[in-house]
């Protein structure tokens, strides 16, 4: 075992050492119950400093594409499993249920009980969508949350641009609103200069996540955004249903 | 009045078993404050957001490897954050020596702090902060919030690495003591 590193625990808790003195340093704590203690204690006051910052709240979009993410990256757990915590429901859940895309998807497949066998099949059909979309999100690249307006509210779709380039850009919407019969919704990306581009038009498949390839890159836009429309090809002429901004690739 | 830290170690338990409402649950208790650091310490919001999805995906993924002998799921929650927040913040602006003002103005920023929230919680630890020379002062918020190491801080400040060290050591020890008596 090498040295203790009582001398470097401050400056380890507080994030002031350089990546390989760190290492070095973490590699100790692993073998060490001593200096793991010692880094306890003062890691309760480093942990304190974090109340000093002024409060921020977040975008309201960043729960459900954190809980939309976990999802993807690592599925949850089907409730009932022996050791669970009885306060963590499926009733509990309901809360949350309206924001997250994938999130609800999970937690409606693996929450209700389903007493016939065309739920089930329905279920199942939704199990193997949101496996697909879990899939993509896996890839790993940016994402923006476009949320309902007006009588859409309580919509919403996160437009995800995959890292790999082999992979089309996609929408995962939740929660959308039936249309009526001639009715399609149109994804469209805007440039910097006002100009539509369409980029994919379709009708919800009454799944209560849906997955929506873009035939065009994403990159070089400024906003996405979804409208209603009466035609599946055209300029935009219908209501903006939903929207947000496309930031930049950071440079 | 239930005790936090143990519905804390509750929502631990339940995540571990990857329950998706126990990282909702935990994204409602400590979100806010996850964001509000990431923030402070990269100063703009769409890298803060990005830092703290990262962060509680890894919990999300770690959460069989937390140890609560380690520390508590609020610390090791919010020292994931703060290590991804000064990471971006290092990959992002490779150090130039700066004039110890400017550093000290990011790292300090008080301009939003009129319209914090002034809870009982943040005036403690403004309070222990606030009893150290501002020497030991300065030093603890440029490496935490700063992100700066301590060589980084040794030539800013213009003292030798020993004295970075020590005024880490000292200050801290007095926060120590200033939260142990204001909590006692």
């Amino acid at each position: 075992m090498i040295g203790h590193v009582s001398d470097d625990l401050e400056l380890y808790a507080l994030g002031a050492l350089r990546s390989g003195e760190a290492d070095r340093v973490a590699a100790h704590l692993g073998t060490c119950a001593a200096c793991r203690n010692e880094l306890a204690e003062i890691a309760t006051v480093v942990s304190a400093l974090p109340d000093m910052v002024p409060s921020r709240e977040p975008p309201a979009a960043l729960r459900s594409r954190i809980l939309a993410a976990a999802a993807a990256v690592l599925p949850p757990a089907p409730p009932g499993r022996p050791g669970r915590e009885a306060t963590w429901t499926p009733r509990r859940m309901a809360g949350w249920l309206g924001v997250g895309a994938l999130a609800a998807a999970v937690v409606i497949l693996f929450g209700l009980e389903l007493d016939s066998q065309q739920e089930l099949r329905t279920a199942e059909a939704e199990r193997a969508q949101v496996a697909l979309i879990g899939e993509k999100v896996a890839y790993g690249g940016r994402n923006w949350y476009m949320v309902g307006l007006d009588q859409w509210k309580g919509s919403g779709g996160t437009l995800f641009a995959p890292t790999k380039t082999d992979v089309s850009p996609f929408v995962v919407f939740h929660d959308l609103r039936p249309l009526s019969a001639g009715a399609v919704y149109a994804i469209w990306l805007v440039d910097a200069d006002g100009h539509w581009t369409r980029a994919a038009t379709f009708r919800p498949d009454g799944h209560s996540v849906q997955s929506v390839d873009l035939t065009v890159k994403v990159e070089t836009f400024a906003q996405c955004a979804v409208t209603l429309e009466m035609s599946t090809e055209g300029k935009r002429a219908g209501p903006v249903v939903m929207q947000s901004r496309i930031a930049p690739p950071a440079q | 009045m239930a005790d936090p830290l143990a519905a804390d170690d509750v929502l631990m338990s339940a995540l571990a078993d990857r329950d998706l409402s126990a990282l909702a649950a935990l994204y409602d208790r400590y979100g806010r404050l996850a964001y509000a650091l990431a923030y402070r310490i990269l100063g703009e919001g769409e890298a803060a957001e990005d830092v703290v999805q990262d962060a509680f995906i890894s919990a999300w993924r770690g959460a069989t490897s937390y140890r609560r002998e380690r520390g508590n799921p609020r610390g090791w929650l919010l020292s994931i954050v703060h290590h991804r927040a000064v990471d971006v913040l290092r990959r992002k602006t490779a150090f130039r020596p700066a004039p110890l003002e400017i550093a000290e103005q990011r790292a300090a920023d008080e301009d939003t702090a009129a319209m914090a929230e002034r809870n009982v919680e943040q005036q403690t630890v403004r309070q222990a902060l606030r009893t150290l020379p501002d020497a030991q002062r300065r030093t603890i918020e440029l490496a935490y919030f700063g992100g700066y190491t301590h060589v980084e801080l040794a030539e800013l400040m213009g003292v030798p690495l020993g004295t970075v060290k020590g005024r880490m050591r000292i200050g801290l020890q007095k926060m120590r003591r200033a939260l142990e008596g204001t909590r006692a």
